[in-house]
């Protein structure tokens, strides 16, 4: 019965309603040729319903025309008719495919890589390089992927630094967790080096790690001067010298105040406008009218419609015009002078470096001019002036190979 | 004349070989399942079709069938199956 249910789904069944009065001589006719149909019955007002095969109405219709009956096709079922449906709606059944088979393949490729782990010896760029490189990107297809063991090892082998990874691939994103090699003791640079002076400067106070201090306290020293030396014994070994020497450098400041300035300050009373700029050109939209400020500020901020490279060429632009109040300030002496110190120390560090401190500030000279201080400051900085320079040691003057650490 | 001979003669051998008698007489098989199913072998066309009746014709007579929402689940040229209420067949030579 099923069987029989699925070849007639296959080849198509349509119900059909006949009107007339010699039905059942035509069903008798039909039976003697072999149509086969069924489920017949009677509707209320005299008709006949039956089901019967696609490929059998047109051979009934001879039969129906010799006893005048009257057909009328009704509900048709089978693969033949969900067929000619899906073909007349064939651009609907192709986006319903193209969106299942986007879906399969958006859904089997790499769409973001996250690396968890990489802090200290290694970026999670460099990570992701590495991962690149084995085929882990963006739009990579999953499937393509080797073992997630074989690609843990491969990237093993690309990152040196680390000691485990691990590569989880998570739906479309991939996981890889690193775990960075222990960082282990730096051997200590075995590179003959020199320590001298970067700055002229009074030689204050050094602390050696290695090699020989070659000034003394209170020494001036030139820029370049070697201050502790990486050459022992003679020029037989030489070291890595290592250490500080700090020391008095003057910075001589030349600053120039004006004793009196304007200040603007915000009164917090503002003008709004509002404008459509086309290609540029501002067309106000909003706010008309003149700003009823003696001195302001203006402040503009354009809403621009933005996608990707495309810059939408009529944007908004909103005006705030805040109204100022010029103040004028007037400065004594002593106080443009304070000032000056102020900026000649910064000045001066700015020159020193951080851990460099102004010790003394010396007024050298003072002078008011057009309403002007022009003020002259030498800052005495204690800073570091040391500074590492490699050099090669010169061959030994006892060739004892003992003696002479050669260099790596 | 001669059919009824032949026919007499079919009759006896049925009757002497005590098989079925559809088997060898040109008479119709009617299986009542219940009232819900009827199955007429050897029939010879249908006569009329009511919703409440159903007239086939037979080698010999009719057979009429009664009842309710009648409906011919499948017809063959030797077999018809009938569905429906039925409330009672009558078999008229």
């Amino acid at each position: 019965m099923l069987g029989r249910w699925f070849v007639d789904f296959w080849k198509g069944t349509v119900v059909v309603t006949m009107r007339g009065d010699r039905v059942p001589e035509l069903l008798n006719a039909a039976t003697g040729q072999g149509i086969p149909i069924w489920e017949i019955s009677r509707l209320k007002n005299g008709d006949y319903r039956m089901m019967i095969n696609r490929h059998d109405i047109h051979r009934l219709r001879p039969l129906m025309r010799r006893s005048q009956i009257k057909l009328r096709l009704g509900r048709k079922i089978g693969v033949p008719f969900l067929l000619w449906r899906a073909w007349r709606r064939k651009f609907f059944l192709a986006g319903a495919l193209t969106f299942l088979v986007s879906l399969y393949m958006l859904s089997s490729v790499i769409w973001s890589v996250e690396v968890e782990g990489a802090e200290k010896r290694l970026s999670p760029e460099s990570v992701e390089q590495a991962a690149a490189e084995i085929g882990i990107k963006k739009w990579a297809w999953i499937g393509h992927l080797p073992d997630t063991d074989e690609l843990q090892s491969k990237l093993q082998d690309k990152l040196p630094q680390i000691t485990f990874a691990g590569v989880q691939i998570q739906g479309t994103k991939v996981k890889i967790q690193v775990v960075e090699k222990v960082e282990g003791v730096t051997p200590q640079p075995t590179a003959p080096q020199h320590i001298v002076a970067t700055k002229k400067g009074t030689v204050r106070d050094y602390a050696v790690h290695r090699g020989k201090i070659t000034v003394a306290r209170g020494e001036l020293v030139q820029p370049g001067q070697v201050l502790i030396s990486g050459t022992l014994a003679e020029g037989k070994s030489s070291v890595h010298a290592t250490g500080e020497v700090w020391a008095a450098v003057y910075y001589p400041s030349k600053v120039v105040m004006p004793l009196t300035t304007t200040r603007k300050e915000l009164t917090g009373e503002t003008v709004e406008k509002h404008f459509l700029t086309f290609w540029g050109k501002p067309i106000q939209i909003w706010g008309y009218g003149k700003i009823p400020y003696a001195e302001f500020e203006e402040e503009a901020e354009d809403k621009v419609l933005k996608i990707r490279d495309f810059v939408f060429p009529i944007q908004y632009r909103h005006t705030v015009y805040r109204e100022v109040e010029i103040e004028k300030m007037t400065w004594t002496e002593e106080q443009a002078t304070e000032q000056a110190k102020e900026l000649a120390k910064a000045d001066a560090l700015s020159k020193a470096g951080q851990d460099a401190k102004v010790e003394e500030q010396i007024l050298l000279r003072s002078q008011t001019k057009d309403g002007k201080l022009e003020v002259e400051i030498v800052n005495r900085v204690l800073e570091n002036i040391s500074k590492p320079v490699p050099f090669t040691p010169g061959p030994p003057a006892d060739p004892d190979p003992n003696a002479t650490k050669p260099a790596p | 004349m001669r059919a009824s001979w032949r026919q007499r003669v079919k009759k006896m051998a049925a009757d002497m070989l005590d098989v079925p008698k559809d088997s060898i007489l040109d008479v119709p098989r009617i299986t009542l399942i219940g009232g819900l199913q009827l199955y007429v072998e050897n029939y010879r066309g249908v006569m009329e079709f009511r919703d409440d009746l159903l007239r086939l014709a037979l080698s010999q007579g009719e057979l009429h069938v009664y009842g309710k929402s009648l409906v011919v689940k499948s017809i063959f040229p030797a077999e018809v199956v009938i569905e429906g209420n039925i409330s009672g067949i009558k078999y008229l030579e």
